[in-house]
Parts: structure tokens; sequence; C-alpha cells
């Protein structure tokens, strides 16, 4: 009885361990992830986003619009940590603290055409070659009207 | 009168010598400069390519008609697009077109319309062909081939943008991310083609129209993936295969009116699964031997499944959404599980098919219940419920069909190796019991 | 060693209770793939979930019951005590009594196996590499549990108590297990879904066999993809020797404690 009472505290501290743990973002697999909302497999990399709930839970989006939809279902209470990444170097990043381009025409695996950047200079950079689109915070980028493009 | 002549007179001379004038064929050897030879014809000419491999990639600018001998070969030398169309009315046959750049076609169409490419062979690509915009073209015959990388690296073997009336015809397309892409594409015919080892056989986003028939969508991880689209009548195809994790045979997203008929579903691990699938008919086909025949989530209002035959399934439906209607008011489908009589002899069933499943209800609540599919504790669980239970249920065929309405040929195959298999094991056995009863 | 094999072999084979039990399993295993359609893979379709789940339910039963029943029988009957006296160790004893009824049960098996074999075959089914993998795992299934029902067999002082604790074992390991451990999962981080997973297989005989079945069938995606990079190992070849290391130890941990129990009744004796 001692024991099964151990083993059982053991359990919970680790469960609290595990609770208290930051909320890193996973690695994509191509092979099976698949965008939570529009069920595309995760082809883009570089353009998948994740939403990590409290429970632990990783949702994955293969478009950072995916995630908005999603957000938009979801219970803000859960949510523990939204990430994007940099779309040219991979980089994961919080989505508070990103940096974006938009453009109509921009590419993106949902043609949503937002893309983030790990930072303002990245995104400049990204908004040069492409002859086209602007800089949005985080701010600018909840007043947007998501929609697909057409 | 004499005018009218005058004029009909003035009209086939024009045509003749129009014909004379324009209508020449070139013939181009390997040694040649095939862009060059280009630049040099004109509207409505045709290039005959004889035998070799033509280096470079090439601007089709003008209406021509070009021509390979058996063996010629267009190399891109991994830059850019082999082959760029930017003129309508031209023809592209019998030549093999390889080594696109990065992330390039082996055929770009830009703004082109009534244009064919038909028997060739094009491989080492990113994009197989890439149609930008323009009106009926046909794609027809060819075989098309990616690169040797995870399918998340390549490109697309066929791929509609915004296109009006293509049709797509008996081409084998292997290896490449989507076989068929339709991006804003309308009024597509897609027919016989032959599409293995990609991601989606034929994928259609926010496409509008069009026809898929005969196509055999073998070993991918989906085979067709519908999503954001209206109106599209896929028939009689052959979908089989599709073992993947996330593997379907027909995934319906968000999309509206698609009639999915007499086709064969065959060993997917998912045979059909409807996701807000709104007013689309699903009807007479042949749906056997899947992990899972059917899957549902959100709502698929209007949606009817009926006359199908569901054979050999290791599990009939995963239902995680609103129920769905398994009958269309007058007949439901055949299901090879079907327990009750028909004793008034109308064909169908006296009592209801009543689909309640104890393992989709721990699924919805475990997700990892997954791994226990099947499993003999679960399954015989299942058997037991399906017997007592007055649990609520997740659909229902009010008008069960007692005999199937798709007849399989059957091939009979009589295994020797069964036989031999079952004699070894039973001459042991018998000897055994022969030794021990003999035993002192 | 030879005697005590010879001894039990022709104990058992000459009960009508598991000739029986060889007709009862080549009728239900001929009905199951009979009637399942006659597609025949290599992978994962009905007629191979069945005839593994018939294989998976029926085959630890009857193992339990003849090799505890014989076993605790003998005891009841002072037979045991008997064949204690002869000049044999222990260990000698309990390999050869476990070789005698593992022959038995092989040929129990092979009649059951080949019996619907020729009936497929006369109804015109199709010949599948999963027979042969099903049957070798099954006999492999057989040799766990009879080791298991040895010990459960000496444990247990009368037939009574040996039947009574082998279905218990039976139901716990075969129906209850896979509620137990979902159970579990749902109160556990999802952090720990993957070596719970792993560890609820080598836990258990019939999840070991099962999933080896279907990793040894290629057709492991049915796990669902939660279990990806697992499924890809147990599929490797690496996996597949895991798991018959595990299997392995199955059989031998019982044995062992067998022959310590034998042991001791020997000195209390």
């Amino acid at each position: 009885m001692r024991k099964t009472f151990l083993f059982i505290c053991i359990l919970l501290m680790l469960t609290a361990c595990q609770r208290e743990q930051a909320y890193e973002p996973e690695e994509i697999n191509p092979d099976i992830d698949v965008c939570m909302i529009c069920n595309m497999s995760i082809t883009a990399e570089n353009y998948a986003t994740e939403a990590i709930l409290k429970d632990g839970t990783v949702h994955k989006f293969d478009d950072i619009g995916c995630m908005f939809e999603f957000m938009k279902q979801e219970d803000k209470e859960n949510i523990a940590k939204l990430y994007v990444r940099d779309i040219e170097t991979g980089e994961w990043i919080e989505l508070e603290k990103a940096f974006f381009a938009y453009d109509r025409d921009y590419w993106t695996p949902m043609n949503y055409g937002v893309v983030s950047f790990a930072s303002e200079e990245n995104a400049k950079k990204y908004i040069e070659k492409e002859g086209k689109g602007q800089l949005w915070t985080y701010d600018q980028l909840l007043q947007h009207k998501w929609g697909f493009e057409q | 009168m004499i005018r009218f002549f005058v004029v009909l007179a003035m009209i086939y001379f024009g045509l003749f010598v129009s014909h004379e004038a324009y209508a020449k064929t070139y013939e181009i050897m390997p040694n040649e400069s095939l862009q060059q030879a280009i630049d040099r014809a004109n509207d409505g000419d045709t290039l005959f390519m004889k035998k070799g491999i033509y280096k470079g990639a090439i601007h089709l600018d003008k209406s021509l008609h070009l021509v390979g001998e058996k063996g010629v070969i267009i190399d891109g030398e991994k830059k850019g697009n082999v082959v760029t169309i930017t003129a309508s009315n031209v023809t592209i046959e019998n030549v093999t077109i390889r080594g696109s750049g990065g992330k390039e076609a082996g055929i770009l169409l830009q703004n082109a319309s009534q244009v064919v490419v038909r028997n060739n062979r094009i491989e080492d690509v990113h994009y197989g062909v890439y149609v930008e915009k323009g009106e009926q073209t046909r794609l027809i015959d060819n075989h098309i081939s990616g690169r040797n990388v995870h399918f998340s690296k390549r490109g697309n073997g066929i791929h509609l943008f915004r296109t009006t009336k293509s049709e797509v015809n008996g081409n084998t397309i292997t290896n490449v991310q989507d076989g068929i892409y339709l991006d804003w594409a309308k009024k597509t015919t897609i027919t016989k083609n032959h599409i293995t080892s990609s991601r989606y056989a034929i994928h259609f986003m926010y496409a509008d129209g069009g026809e898929v028939t005969e196509n055999d969508l073998t070993e991918n991880i989906t085979g067709l993936m519908v999503m954001a689209t209206k109106n599209i009548n896929i028939i009689k195809n052959t979908i089989e295969k599709q073992l993947d994790y996330r593997g379907y045979g027909v995934l319906i997203y968000d999309s509206d009116a698609i009639v999915v008929s007499d086709n064969e579903l065959f060993y997917n691990s998912t045979a059909l699964s409807l996701q807000n699938a709104r007013n689309c008919v699903i009807q007479g086909n042949l749906i056997s031997a899947n992990h899972t025949a059917v899957h549902s989530l959100y709502e698929n209002k209007g949606t009817t499944i009926s006359e199908n035959a569901f054979l050999g399934n290791v599990t009939e439906t995963k239902i995680q959404g609103a129920p769905l209607h398994f009958d269309n008011g007058i007949k439901g489908n055949y299901w090879d599980t079907y327990r009750f009589y028909d004793l008034n002899g109308d064909g169908i069933g006296d009592s209801p098919h009543k689909i309640r499943s104890l393992y989709n209800r721990l699924l919805r609540q475990w997700p990892s219940v997954q791994f226990y599919f099947q499993s003999p504790a679960l399954a015989l669980l299942e058997t037991t419920e399906s017997f007592f239970t007055q649990a609520p249920a997740l659909g229902e065929d009010r008008f069960p069909l007692v005999s199937s309405p798709y007849v399989r040929q059957t091939e009979e195959k009589r295994s020797w190796g069964l036989f031999a298999f079952g004699s070894i094991l039973l001459t042991f056995s018998l000897w055994m019991f022969q030794y021990g009863r003999r035993m002192r | 060693m030879k005697t005590a094999m010879k001894y039990q072999w022709m104990m058992m084979i000459r009960s009508k209770w598991l000739i029986s039990f060889g007709v009862l399993f080549t009728i239900l295993a001929a009905i199951l793939v009979g009637s399942s359609g006659n597609e025949s893979f290599s992978g994962f379709a009905r007629s191979t979930a069945a005839l593994l789940n018939l294989s998976l339910l029926l085959i630890p039963l009857v193992t339990l019951l003849t090799g505890s029943l014989f076993l605790s029988g003998e005891k009841e009957d002072g037979r045991l005590a008997l064949l204690l006296t002869y000049p044999i160790s222990t260990r000698a004893l309990i390999g050869g009594l476990y070789i005698g009824s593992f022959l038995s049960l092989l040929t129990v098996i092979s009649f059951g196996y080949g019996g619907a074999s020729i009936v497929l075959f006369l109804i015109g089914g199709g010949w599948s590499s999963f027979f042969f993998l099903s049957f070798f795992l099954t006999v492999l299934l057989a040799g766990i549990f009879l080791a298991i029902s040895m010990f459960i067999g000496l444990y247990t002082s009368n037939r009574l108590q040996a039947i009574g604790v082998s279905l218990l074992i039976w139901a716990f390991f075969v129906l209850f297990y896979e509620f137990f451990i979902v159970g579990i999962l749902s109160m556990v981080p999802k952090g720990w879904v993957l070596p719970l997973f792993a560890l609820s297989i080598i836990m258990n005989p019939v999840e070991l066999v099962r999933v080896w079945t279907i990793t040894a069938m290629k057709s492991g995606t049915i796990f669902g993809p939660q279990l990806y990079e697992w499924t890809k190992w147990a599929e490797s070849m690496n996996g597949q020797f895991v798991f018959f290391g595990v299997a392995c130890i199955w059989m031998v941990i019982p044995l062992i404690f067998a022959n310590f129990l034998i042991k001791r009744g020997n000195r209390d004796a």
C-alpha cells in the first residue's frame, strides 16, 4: 500500500513538472502532419504555424490564416502559446513577437497572403525582393480581415 | 450571283495560297539550335525534330507544331522551364522533356489557348506541365514523373491554374507531389489517367465544374482531394491502396454538389471521408476491403449515400460529425454485415441498418484508442453491443438492400500454395496424434 | 527429461478435450476466413483481422486451461509427487512437461490451421503469407501462455482453483487490459503516451503478438499518425527482433518461477 502511494506521489510530481515546462514548438514531419483546419498535409514546412494548448496538445497549421481560423473557434483560455516561423530561415517565433508582410499576390499554402518573419529586417528584405507588399506588426495583423484571396 | 462566285473564289484562293505560303515543315537536326529554328518559323509551320538530344530551354511564342522522331530529348540543363509556350494553337508531340530548374516546369503554358501536349515523356522536373490561364488546353497520353525526393519537395504533375475547359486524358503520372492539381480551374475533364506514388492523385482547390472519369489512382497518400470546390462528377474511377496514415480514397472537404458514382474504392485506409460536403451524391460505388469505409466530420448537409455496396470492410463507418443519411428515401446500401431478413421480398431489408459504434464513441473521447483498432476486446465488445444496446445511432440506413447492386468479377484463383500449406500441417498433426497414441 | 516429456505428451494428446478444441478451432477459422470476402492480401483486412482475433481470444484461453488443469490435476491426484521421485532434476522435469505439452498444443494448432486452409482451398480462397505468419505467432502465443499456465498449475492447490485463476488471468490479458491502459492514458500527460504504449505491449503477451503480427504485415499505419516514429521502428528489423526477445522472456520467466515453486515444494515435503 505504501508503495502504491509513493508511486502515485512520484507520478503527480512528474505531472507537475510536465505542466510547468515551457511549451516548445514541435518539428514538422511532412509525412504525417496535416493542417488541423484545412486538412492539407503540410509540405511547405516554413509556412507552418503551431498552436500549443495548455494540456500540451500541439495543433499544426499549414498557413497562418488557418491558425487564425482556429483561434476563432477555440477558447482563448486553452491556448498556451502560438508559434509562427520565419519563412526564410524556418526559425520558430512567438506570434506576438513576429513581423509580417502582406500582399494579396504573395504565395502562401492557402493563399491568405500573409507571411511571417523573425525580424523587421527580414520582412523588409522579402518585400523588397518580391517588389510588393506591406510590412505589418502584430497589432496591424489583428486588424486584418482574413479571407482567401481570389 | 457573279459577285458571290468571285468572293468564293477569292476565299478559296486565299486559303490555298496561305497554305502554300505559311504551312511549311522544317526538319531539324540535334546539332542545330532549336530556338533559332523556332525564331525563323512562322505561325502554322511544323518543326520535325530528328533523333537526338537538344540542349537548352526553348520558348514557343508562335503557333507551331513541334513533333519529335522517336528518341528526341529536349534537355533544359536544370535551368528554368524547359519548354515555355506563350502562343495559342501550339502542338507539341512525341518528345522527351527533362531537366527543369529547381522549382520550374517541364512545360509551362502561359495565357495560351488550344494548346495540345500529346504523347510526351516528361521527367526529372519539378512541375510536369504548368498551365497558367488559357482555354481548352489538351494534355493527352503523356508520361510524367518527378524527382526522387520527399513529396513535400516535389512539384505537381499537371498544375492547372485558372484554366477553363482543359482536358487531361490518358496520362501516366508518378512520383510527384499532386498528380493533377486544379487551382481555380473551371470545367476540366480528367479521363483515363493513371496516377501513382504521389501525395494526392487529383487535388481540387476552388475548382468549379468538370468530370473525372475512369482514372486509376493507386498507392498515393490520398486519391481524390476535393477542397472548396463545386459541381464535379467523379465517375467510374478505380481508387485503391491509399494505405498511408492519413490515406483516403476520396476526401471531400468544404465542397458542394460533388457526385461520386460507380467508382471502385478498394483497400484504402479510409475509402471516403466527408467533411462539410454539402449536397453531394455518393451512389453506386463498390466500397470494399478498406480499413474504414466511410468517415465523416462536421455536418454534411443534403448529402446522401445510397446504392453502394459495402463489402469486406474492416469497419464500415467512423462517424465523428452529425449523423449521415445512408439512403435516398427509396433505396439504401448493401452492407455485407447486415443481419436481418427480407420477408416481404421487396429487396429491402425489414429492419433499418443502424450505425452505432462503441469504438467511434471511445475514439472521440480518447484518440489513442486508435491503437486498439480491431483488437480482440474491442471487436468482441462491438459485436455484443450491436446485438443488444439501444445506444443512439450515428446514422441509419432505413432501406438496406439485401442483394449487392454490384457484382464484382472474381477470377477463380484457387491457390495450390494454400493446399500445400494446409496438407503439410494436417499431415504433421495427424502423424503427431498417431505417434502420441501409440506411445508407451 | 525425455520421460517427463513423453509422459506429458501422451497424456495430453489422448485428451478428448484438446481434440474437440482442435476441431472447433478449425471450424471457426474456416467460417471466419471463408465468410469475410474472398480478397486475400498480405496486409490487414477483415479476414486477417478476424483470424488474428480468433487466435488472440481462443489460444490463450485454451492453453491456460489445459496447461494449468493438467498440472493441478496431477498434483491433486498425487501423480506429480510420483514423478518427483524419479531421479531427475526439477529443471529437467519442468522442461520435459513443458515440451510435452507444447508438442500436443502444436499438434492441435497445426490441425486447426491445416484444416481451415484445406477448407478455404476447397471453396476457392487464395494464399496469403499472412497464414504462415499467423500460424507461427499463434504457436508462439501458445508457448508463452503454456509457460504461464504451468506456473498457475503448480501454484494452485486443486483443479477448481486452477480454472478460476486461469480464467481471471485470461480475462485480464485479453478483455480488460486495453480499457485499463486507455484509462491510465486519459489521466497522464500527453508526453507519456508513447512510453506507456510501449510498456503496455511488453507487459501483455496478447498485445505483444497482436502488435507484432500487424507490424510484421507492414500494416502499422492503422495505429494512427500519433505513433508514427514508433511504428517505423517496430516495422524495422530491430523492432521485430525486440518483439522476439520479449516473447522469449515471457516464456522463460514463468518457467523459472515454476521451477522455483517445485523446488520449494520439494524441500517442504
